[in-house]
């Protein structure tokens, strides 16, 4: 059926628009537009030791903020083979501190991962080809900054993002010929996929950094707030994830990344011992185990031949009926044995040899089942395990165009295939699969246990089992991320770089202090119907600036009582009292805009307190904070029973100023302050 | 008249007195909050206790140290007597009796009737369709009459969550447990779907704010008890401290709104806070738990090519038909079974329980029921030389005369038990009501009629399948009376499909028939069978411990999964073994032909129990039952290794104390911190049988309830294992998914030392920042509650009210440090 020519060119000419807004508003998502400001000088470069395995510099910037970056050392293999070079620089963070020493207005802003690049213009045509499953290519790096992983700053720009994605989706795209529909919806799979890698690289780099000791110039609470909201950005109402749960996402995560990482490690252990096997697990510095290899022995694959293999959870061909084992080319590896089958040194008395032949290579951080990154004898296995899954979702989705929610028969036989699937356990999870990867490459970049012939020959398998197009290549990373911290660095010494961004960013926080809900709703709005061409800032001033300094040390102190009051069960027994006394003061003395949680929170610390002194500073929150729900909670706290007359007379002075200086309460609620007024006159 | 009434009031007034002084000599607990944790170590709390929280300053657990540490009083050597399991392990606390269910899953070796004590999902939907009541661990004890501490109030005083010993059910937890899923506000339930809703603990939850709410609103109520899992589950799952540490923070904090809720309570003066677990915990930070797949092994060619019966489906998270929580039985298919290829369904030949994973407990279908089926097979085949037939009918003949004595005299047994059985059941099915309860009943007394009802149809099931069961012994026996052509006899009328028969003799297992031997039928000169040549045979012994991996990555781990096979040897079989009177079956421990051990016990006129270690190798049996072994000079190695562990607390030299008798409290107190801690004790509290009744004035009872009494103690009986396989420090046998984070199940130290801990209001007496060193276990802790609650006496008799609720006196030791009003508990 052919549509009328008419209708034709407007889809055609409507699809070039939409596309041209999308690849810009991609750009523009992650890098906001640059205006030209004279140069000024650098600021001073601050350098930190940390461990052999990573070290952290620190940039201060003259505009009150700091460039953390965590760099990997360069292996004393690396400089053997390769001479002296430099670290490799994995991730930087910028925490803006306002330009003083008080950490409760510091706010973590970006993370940029320098290995993330924007797509060149070749990288973005190859993305657009149907079905082309391949790697990124060798790209050069310009002199533009990198673009950033993620805003640290929670906001609901994500959820436009799905929301127009889907309203094009619906309008133009489900109305184009298979060619272009398949193109387009090829394109957006690799650059969701593009980002969803760069998030699992960054997330690998700080789990390790994370748990090795040292200085870090972050504070572990910041480390976890940060891989916290990586992780959020796979939900689906991630982005709504509020401050003062980011610590129980974090444990969530490392809970259930553990418990998938021992299961694995167990699995493949019985089901390599089951086949006669060698499993081989690969601790990194961290102390734990992310990948393990699986071996056989020259001297089993003769002894083997013909007999049965059982293939599940392994996902390689019998070993015992390949006759290229029995002469393999391939690396191959010598190890001794003792008569416990410990590995052991060469000299140890006793040690037996064998020569082992590595088969695979599988990453344990996967849901239920280790996952093939590698396989030895069959290079485009594990490339053609993801393919099967993709394929068929690139089908049903990019070529046919069939939702979810298409029919009810597909509905239900889509269930089905996933819950089975995922039942009985597959590895073709997609998120798993971008961190096995990236935790695989971090392997191969900071360990040295590897032989490097060994390491050189995984990293050829890695390189081949990239799907991607928007990626890059393996080889190029290093180069990419040097070059790219240079231009970090570069950036953020510019007056009208990085600094021009963070002052822009705290011109468009500030419209949070000087405009109303509806207001703001109103500016979010012109956002993203201008397709975020429009963002509405304040302009700076010092007073402004100060209610800047202000606010965000009140977010502060209200995510820790918030937090507090959720946890705990009284706080003089378990909470650090100081922190709670200094965020209760603060409330009371600056905490007028203070949400409406918060006055739950401190009502909620009221009644399980048991010094008068949080009591009093829960009262004079209460009454700070300008709005109505903390009015009736202060009146709750009036009427309440247990409450003494000390703490009556307190709360009904509060509600009586409160009411005098007209501040926000209820109808209902100003009727029971009046009412207290005459009673206590009478 | 006047001096008759004097001298009547004053002895009234005295005894009025005297049983005052006796019942009120406990402090004046009244009321009881009883946070029942599953696998929580008592060293692992001791150790974050310790540690501090950089962020706040505090402790890492400050309740705990707010509220046991100063407050309170500590059991630090706190021990489950036993296999630390959970099943078995609360069947103690909960009763404070000795054990009778020995492990989450038993078999009746006569009908494979399982016992599956914590599934849960069969429960509720029999509670759904009225028919069961209670959890089948509290059916069990019903039928044994042994009441549980919740009994020990009247429905009306007391709150109880779900639990394995749980006693009916209100779906009222359940339900308000999902409403309060969600938490009140659009945004916070965006962030608990986004954290991800914990479906699993849904009632757990609401039974915490179900208890904090009573604890003001519902001061009648003088028993709460909370029971939790999610550190045990987390443990199996994780060894990292930050997952576990999360775990117990979560606990902490719930100590914390406990204790709060009941300082503001009113009754917080009488009330006692006790937090009590059933066992430790067996994880490592630097090591993960290698699991051994026993059933693969015993399902091989080596391991006897057995069809194996368990009750968890292997790979269970990994199976689509894993989702059926129903499955009675599971039987694992041997593709190498000698003689029964095909036969799994009827003829399953080993029945495994690896719960806890760190043991396993294993029966084998009998050796002779082997044998008779075997020579059976080749009866009914044509291909028999006249010769050879002839030779297999005597064998077949031999077999069944061996055994006779002992078949005839249980089948007897068992016929007139279940005759007494029959007139139970038509008694009180004539006197249930012919309607449902009346609705106007409250929850506890319907579930009560409901309760009979349900006892009385599981005797009928058993009535059913033990006559079965009858029916083919009595079959078998007539054989060997009337001489019949066996070719005719179909196998299932002599040899029960599912029986494993009367339990193997060590000779048998030393010497297991598992089918034919590549020879075949082989007559010797005199033209019988010989037995030698003519079948594969298995040594177990041999077999499990010669198990080896060709994996062995762990620096910790050893390439051996076996550490240990515990049995019960009859002393019977033993010649001269130095005792003296009250001596019981040893308990065997083999780790190696060389390093074996026999744990001897006895016990006094008093019941005052002993033991002595005696080193051993070599220890056989022969065909009629007696033992043969070396006697050997303890050393370094020998099992449960207490010679060379630097912990042996004693001051004697040690290879002297370990092969003299010592008295249970000195075992305990010189062996507790050992690794292999109290196993003396707790091997043989696990392998012995308890007698159910002893205690009971079985004169006065009724001529059928004895005979039920003795079926009861049968049915205890055939549920006891063959064999109990303890695996190697962080080796498991989990064959139902992984558990790499840490097991439990042994008799190691760190999977026996529980917590107990207690703290309590101003009029309870329980001492403030007290800590008892002596050790302790689980068999105390009852008799330790109700003696606070001065519902028991000096000598554990309870009182009037509990013995009329089925009580009987305690065996175990009464914490002192806690009870006596002078409080010996150290203060640290």
């Amino acid at each position: 059926m052919s549509l009328p020519s008419a209708l034709k060119a407007t889809r055609l000419s409507a699809f070039c628009w939409c596309l041209c807004l999308f690849i810009s508003s991609t750009v523009v998502s992650a890098q906001a537009p640059l205006s030209v400001v004279p140069e000024k000088k650098p600021t001073t470069a601050v350098s930190d030791s940390l461990s052999s395995l990573f070290r952290v510099e620190k940039l201060t910037m003259e505009v009150g903020a700091e460039l953390i970056t965590i760099l990997a050392r360069r292996s004393d293999h690396e400089e053997e083979l390769q001479g002296p070079g430099l670290d490799m620089p994995l991730i930087s963070v910028l925490k803006d501190t306002l330009g003083d020493a008080n950490p409760h207005n510091d706010r973590l802003r970006y993370v940029w991962l320098h290995s993330y690049t924007r797509p060149s213009i070749r990288q973005r045509a190859t993305a657009f080809v149907p079905f082309l499953y391949t790697g990124g290519a060798n790209r050069k790096v310009g002199s533009g900054p990198p673009p950033a992983v993620i805003d640290l700053h929670a906001s609901d720009r994500v959820v436009w993002n799905s929301v127009f994605w889907y309203l094009f989706k619906r309008m133009v795209v489900n109305g184009l010929s298979i060619t272009p529909k398949a193109s387009v919806m090829q394109y957006r799979q690799n650059s969701v996929d593009h980002r969803r890698t760069a998030v699992a690289d960054s997330l690998a780099a700080l789990a390790v950094f994370q748990a090795i000791e040292g200085e870090k110039l972050l504070s572990d609470s910041e480390l976890r707030d940060i891989q916290a909201r990586l992780s959020l950005t796979e939900k689906m109402f991630g982005w709504k994830m509020q401050s003062e749960n980011l610590e129980r996402v974090y444990v969530e995560d490392l809970k259930l990344e553990r418990d998938y990482r021992a299961r694995n490690w167990e699995l493949l252990r019985q089901y390599t011992e089951a086949q006669g096997l060698y499993f081989d697990p690969l601790v990194m510095d961290d102390g734990f185990a992310r990948h393990a290899i699986v071996w056989t022995t020259e001297s089993d694959v003769r002894a083997n031949q013909g007999k049965a293999f059982e293939r599940r959870f392994l996902n390689i061909k019998n070993p015992w009926q390949d006759k290229r084992l029995l002469d393999w080319k391939g690396y191959k590896q010598v190890r001794w044995f003792d008569a416990e089958d410990r590995e052991v040194d060469s000299d140890t008395p006793g040690a037996r040899a064998k020569t082992m032949i590595p088969l695979a290579l599988y990453g344990l951080d996967h849901p239920k089942v280790p996952m093939i990154l590698v396989d030895f004898r069959d290079a485009k296995n594990p490339k053609y395990r993801e393919l099967s899954r993709r394929i068929l979702l690139d089908v049903t989705n990019n070529v046919l165009s069939l939702s979810q929610f298409h029919s009810i028969p597909y509905f239900f036989g889509r269930m089905l295939y996933d819950f089975v699937t995922g039942r009985r356990g597959m590895d073709l999870n997609q998120s798993s699969r971008f961190r096995l990867y990236s935790q695989l490459k971090l392997l191969l970049a900071i360990d040295e246990s590897l032989d490097p012939e060994f390491r050189r020959e995984i990293s050829q398998h890695v390189k081949s089992a990239s799907i991607n197009p928007l990626g890059n290549d393996l080889d190029a990373e290093r180069r990419i991320a040097v070059r790219q911290y240079d231009n970090l660095l570069a950036y953020a010494r510019r007056p009208d770089g990085l600094a021009k961004k963070i002052s822009n960013d705290r011109r468009e926080e500030m419209v949070r202090i000087r405009h109303s809900g509806l207001e703001r709703a109103f500016f979010t709005a012109a956002n993203v119907f201008s397709l975020g061409l429009y963002t509405h800032r304040e302009k700076e001033t010092p007073e402004l600036f100060a209610q800047l300094d202000l606010r965000r040390q009140l977010d502060q102190h209200e995510r820790f009582v918030r937090e507090v009051a959720a946890k705990s069960a009284r706080p003089e027994i378990d909470t650090n009292m100081e922190r709670l006394r200094e965020s209760l003061g603060f409330i009371a003395r600056s905490g007028n805009a203070a949400e409406v949680k918060t006055t739950r929170a401190l009502a909620k610390i009221y009644s399980i307190t048991g010094t008068d002194e949080i009591r009093m500073l829960c009262l004079a929150g209460l009454y700070r904070i300008n709005n109505s729900s903390a009015k009736k909670e202060l009146l709750t706290i009036y009427r309440s029973e247990p409450s003494t007359e000390k703490a009556r007379g307190i709360s009904a002075r509060y509600l009586q100023r409160a009411l005098g200086e007209g501040q926000r309460i209820s109808r209902r609620d100003v009727s029971s302050i009046k009412a207290i007024g005459e009673f206590a006159a009478n | 008249m006047v001096l008759r009434r004097l001298i009547f009031q004053v002895f009234s007034i005295s005894a009025v007195l005297a049983a005052g002084f006796v019942f009120g000599y406990g402090q004046n607990v009244k009321r009881v909050v009883l946070v029942k944790m599953d696998g929580l170590p008592g060293y692992y709390v001791d150790r974050f206790v310790n540690e501090r929280d950089p962020s706040t300053g505090r402790s890492q657990l400050p309740w705990f140290e707010e509220v046991f540490y100063r407050n309170g009083t500590r059991v630090p050597n706190f021990y489950t007597r036993g296999m630390s399991l959970s099943g078995p392990a609360w069947g103690q606390l909960d009763t404070g009796r000795r054990l009778q269910i020995k492990g989450n899953v038993e078999y009746d070796r006569y009908t494979l009737h399982p016992y599956d004590y914590l599934n849960f999902f069969p429960y509720y939907i029999s509670y759904a369709k009225g028919l069961k009541v209670d959890m089948p661990a509290m059916e069990v004890m019903d039928q044994l009459e042994i009441p549980i501490l919740a009994d020990a109030f009247p429905w009306e005083n007391r709150y109880t969550a779900y639990q394995l010993y749980q006693r009916g059910n209100d779906w009222g937890v359940l339900a308000g447990g999902f409403v309060n899923l969600y938490p009140g506000d659009v945004v916070d339930f965006m962030n608990e779907w986004t954290i991800g809703l914990k479906y699993r603990s849904v009632p757990v939850k609401q039974a915490k704010r179900d208890i904090i709410s009573k604890l003001s609103n519902r001061p009648e109520i003088d028993y709460f008890d909370y029971y939790d899992t999610e550190f045990d589950h987390v443990s199996h799952h994780n060894n990292d401290k930050e997952s576990r540490l999360a775990s117990l923070k979560s606990i902490d904090r719930l100590i914390g709104r406990l204790w709060t809720a009941i300082q503001s309570s009113p009754r917080a003066d009488e009330t006692a806070l006790i937090i009590v677990s059933d066992h430790g915990f067996n994880s490592a930070e630097s090591s993960y738990s290698q699991g051994f797949n026993i059933v693969k092994m015993l399902a091989s060619a080596p391991g006897g090519g057995h069809h194996v019966v368990t009750k968890r489906r292997l790979m269970l998270d990994y199976s689509v038909r894993g989702l059926y929580p129903l499955t009675p039985i599971i039987r694992t298919v041997s593709p190498n079974s000698y003689y029964l290829k095909g036969q799994s369904e009827p003829y399953p030949t080993a029945l495994v329980d690896f719960d806890g994973n760190e043991r396993t407990s294993i029966h084998l279908r009998n050796s002779d029921l082997n044998l008779l089926h075997l020579l059976h097979q080749q009866l009914r085949s044509r291909k028999l030389s006249p010769e050879v037939r002839a030779a297999v009918t005597r064998e077949f003949n031999q077999v069944i005369s061996r055994n006779a004595p002992v078949w005839s005299r249980k089948a007897g047994e068992l016929k007139e038990e279940l005759e007494a059985l029959q007139r139970w059941i038509i008694k009180e099915r004539g006197s249930l009501p012919a309607k449902r309860p009346d609705e106007d009943l409250n929850r506890g007394e319907s579930e009560a009629i409901r309760r009979v009802a349900e006892l009385v149809r599981i005797a009928e099931d058993n009535e059913k399948q033990y006559s079965t069961y009858l029916r083919s012994l009595r079959a078998l026996l007539a054989l060997q009376q009337q001489g019949t052509d066996l070719h005719r006899i179909k196998i299932e009328d002599i040899v029960a499909p599912g029986a494993m028969g009367e339990p193997n003799s060590l000779y048998q297992l030393q010497n297991y028939i598992v089918g034919l031997s590549r020879e075949g039928l082989t007559l010797n000169l005199e033209k019988e069978l010989d037995l030698a040549r003519s079948f594969a045979r298995v040594d177990y012994f041999d077999l499990l411990y010669g198990q080896r991996v060709r994996n062995n990555v762990q620096p910790k781990l050893s390439n051996r999964p076996m550490d240990m096979v515990a049995i019960r040897l009859p002393l019977a079989g033993f010649k001269d073994l130095e005792g003296g009177d009250g001596m019981k079956d040893p308990v065997w421990l083999y780790g190696g032909p060389d390093r074996q051990a026999l744990l001897l016990k006895r016990t006094g006129p008093n019941g005052e129990r002993s033991y002595r270690y005696m080193s051993v190798s070599r220890l056989r049996s022969d065909q009629n039952g007696s033992f043969s072994f070396e006697e050997r000079e303890i050393d370094a190695g020998f099992p449960l290794k207490y010679y060379e562990d630097a912990e042996l607390a004693i001051d004697a030299e040690r290879r002297a104390w370990l092969t003299s008798w010592h008295s249970e409290i000195e075992w305990m107190r010189a062996t507790h911190k050992t690794k292999y801690s109290n196993s003396i004790v707790g091997l043989h509290e696990h392998v012995q049988r308890h007698p159910l009744f002893e205690e009971m004035d079985a004169s006065a009872a009724p001529a059928d309830q004895k005979l039920i009494r003795r079926f009861r103690q049968r049915q205890r009986n055939l549920t006891e294992a063959d064999m109990l396989v303890l695996a190697q420090n962080h080796w498991n046998f989990d064959v139902r998914g992984f558990n790499p984070g840490g097991n439990h199940g042994s008799f190691l130290r760190v999977s026996t030392n529980s917590t107990f801990m207690i703290a309590g209001g101003d009029k309870t007496g329980i001492p403030k920042g007290g800590v008892v060193e002596d050790p302790y276990d689980s068999l105390s802790f009852m008799p330790t509650i109700l003696r606070l609650m001065g519902k028991i006496d000096e000598n554990n008799e309870p009182s009037t009210e509990l013995r009329r609720r089925g009580f009987r006196r305690f065996p175990g030791r009464v914490v002192r440090e806690l009870t006596d009003a002078k409080g010996s508990a150290s203060n640290k």
